[in-house]
């Protein structure tokens, strides 16, 4: 019993209290750059937890032969070689996610968090708790990836996964699906996120 | 390509399509190093530096193996090893060689090699089948928008740290809602130039 | 020696890597194409609607310029044709997209291929509302400038760039296809 504790806490970790994007502020490159609609965000998320996932899994079993002085480069080539991976599946599965999310996919290589937890989780631990670290994260990082394109293409498209929720009259708040408006979305969670811990700790005190 | 159309693409590189505030591609250091301005300075330099050289060997490298031996879908892990491999060169060559820019950039390589936009200028500059001339230009440019790019952000938060902010807007919250009004000001070069 | 150890073992895991991917590459890549081939005929099944199997593929020159043209022909005469037309006026950068075009010369499908307009607002192109005016038309009995130019074309509501380059573009796409009906000669 006492080793199932901490397997459950490696999996809830990141879901909320070390939340990837809205707590640790990591990858924020495609959480601003495909969250222009719901559908995206959910693509984008799903790529990265299979990612991270997979490279957890690698990483940790290949642990003692991976040295120590190479382990970076180890750890990219693992990584990258899932990406491309993803990036052919995508391309030959669901084609139209594949042109939406572009550059971004190949992109994953360079998102913080899947080296992160490659280095600071997966290289020194076992097999199961690293994949419920990476499956954790991953759905952690879907969540907040998901809720900015909710937020996103409600607001900007008046639609919720391109099923209009307003009919013709509605004018969209444009900006919101524009540059512009990734930035703003992304300012607001996190000032709420901190809201949320704040009311926490006051509870708490 | 013209000179005329090469200048047309290098504005378009800097300004309408500015790789940070239009692309979202290096947003980690865009608010990791942007809390004063000449570090941020530092770092745009650093960027258009890597930039411009990761560019070059990656477009060589995609012409003159990765095409020629049918091996494209490699692309993406021999750009991440090649960028990986030239930051730690350029670090140990600046040490040796240039000792008074590297105690000015050495600090920031490091942190370049997790860049996207370092990967993801590469990519988009063999993606869109530029010459080699044309991916240069393209590189050197967009290095220069990330350099603008941060120098101004450097400045309104510079400024954002004297001013009262709500508590739970301090920090990272209120410098993404300044970045979203710069990225508003970004628009307006929107229909700028025809590429 | 260490060091010699560690090296063979990151090629070792490149070297693997690089085998599975070949593996995966292989195994998708014909998919990947045919992925392609079909939603390339779906496009082009939208923009002729007359379409029954797929058309040829030719690549025309056009004073220069080549341009693709899928032509439907049936025991040797013309049925009609898609022209993909990429324009460079847009307000974001180029537009691509396919137009079918009927026998007589006239415009019978739109379908939007790539672009970098305002969303919101340049997107408006791919809407039947705005495309849906030039369905019929030809260059006879249509003049291919925004109402603002003194033409037909009932432009996007605050996305008149994106309008006027796609009526030239459409304009042009029609002389494409009336020179490489003539040019083709006989029937």
């Amino acid at each position: 019993m006492s080793k199932k504790e901490p397997l459950n806490k490696a999996f809830t970790e990141g879901i909320w209290k070390n939340n990837p994007v809205l707590i640790l502020l990591l990858g924020m490159c495609p959480v601003l750059g495909v969250t222009s609609s719901a559908v995206n965000g959910l693509g984008m998320g799903m790529a990265t937890l299979f990612v991270l996932v997979m490279s957890n899994l690698v990483v940790s079993v290949l642990r003692h032969i991976i040295p120590k002085k190479m382990r970076i480069p180890c750890f990219i080539v693992i990584i990258a070689s899932f990406v491309t991976i993803v990036e052919m599946l995508t391309q030959a599965y669901t084609p139209a996610l594949y042109r939406a999310l572009g550059i971004f996919i190949p992109l994953i290589v360079v998102n913080c968090i899947v080296l992160g937890r490659s280095e600071a989780f997966a290289s020194k631990n076992g097999v199961v708790r690293s994949i419920a670290d990476g499956l954790g994260m991953g759905i952690g990082f879907t969540l907040a990836l998901f809720l900015m394109g909710v937020i996103r293409e409600f607001f900007g498209n008046g639609s919720f996964f391109d099923l209009s929720l307003f009919g013709e009259n509605f004018n969209p708040v444009l900006i919101m699906i524009m540059p512009p408006g990734a930035f703003l979305t992304l300012g607001y969670l996190l000032a709420f996120s901190t809201y949320m811990k704040n009311r926490r700790r006051t509870k708490e005190a | 390509m013209t000179i005329g159309m090469l200048l047309m693409l290098s504005i378009y590189a800097m300004l309408v399509n500015n790789v940070v505030l239009m692309q979202f591609l290096g947003i980690c250091p865009y608010l990791g190093v942007s809390k004063k301005s000449d570090t941020a300075t530092g770092m745009g330099l650093a960027v258009i530096f890597v930039m411009t050289l990761a560019t070059a060997f990656t477009w060589l490298i995609d012409h003159f193996v990765l095409i020629r031996f049918d091996l494209v879908f490699l692309r993406t892990i021999v750009f991440i090893l090649v960028i990986a491999a030239l930051v730690q060169f350029v670090e140990i060559f600046l040490k040796k060689s240039i000792p008074a820019l590297y105690r000015n950039l050495g600090i920031y390589l490091p942190l370049i090699t997790t860049n996207c936009a370092i990967l993801g200028t590469a990519i988009l500059a063999v993606q869109k089948d530029y010459s080699f001339l044309v991916a240069l230009v393209y590189a050197v440019s967009t290095g220069i928008g990330f350099l603008i790019a941060i120098i101004l952000f450097a400045s309104i938060r510079e400024r954002l740290d004297t001013s009262e902010v709500p508590e739970i807007f301090r920090g990272v919250a209120i410098s993404l809602i300044s970045a979203s009004i710069l990225s508003m000001a970004f628009m307006g070069f929107a229909g700028l130039v025809r590429m | 020696m260490k060091d010699l150890k560690d090296v063979i073992i990151l090629v070792l895991i490149a070297v693997i890597a690089g085998a599975c991917l070949s593996v995966v590459y292989v195994s998708t890549a014909e998919r990947i194409a045919e992925v392609k081939r079909m939603e390339l005929l779906e496009a082009l099944k939208k923009v002729m609607p007359f379409l029954k199997d797929s058309p040829r593929e030719i690549a025309f020159d056009f004073n220069g310029e080549t341009i693709l043209i899928y032509a439907v022909e049936e025991d040797g005469v013309l049925e009609g044709a898609a022209v993909r037309m990429t324009t460079r006026e847009g307000y974001g950068g180029d537009i691509s997209f396919l137009m079918g075009v009927g026998p007589s010369g006239e415009i019978t499908g739109f379908y939007l291929l790539s672009h970098k307009e305002t969303p919101g607002l340049g997107t408006k192109a791919a809407d039947r509302k705005f495309w849906g005016q030039f369905i019929g038309k030809s260059l006879d009995n249509f003049s291919f400038k925004v109402k603002k130019d003194k033409g037909d074309v009932e432009a996007i509501t605050a996305a008149t760039i994106t309008s006027r380059a796609l009526s030239q573009a459409l304009e042009k796409g029609l002389k494409v296809y009336r020179k490489y009906r003539d040019t083709r000669g006989g029937s």
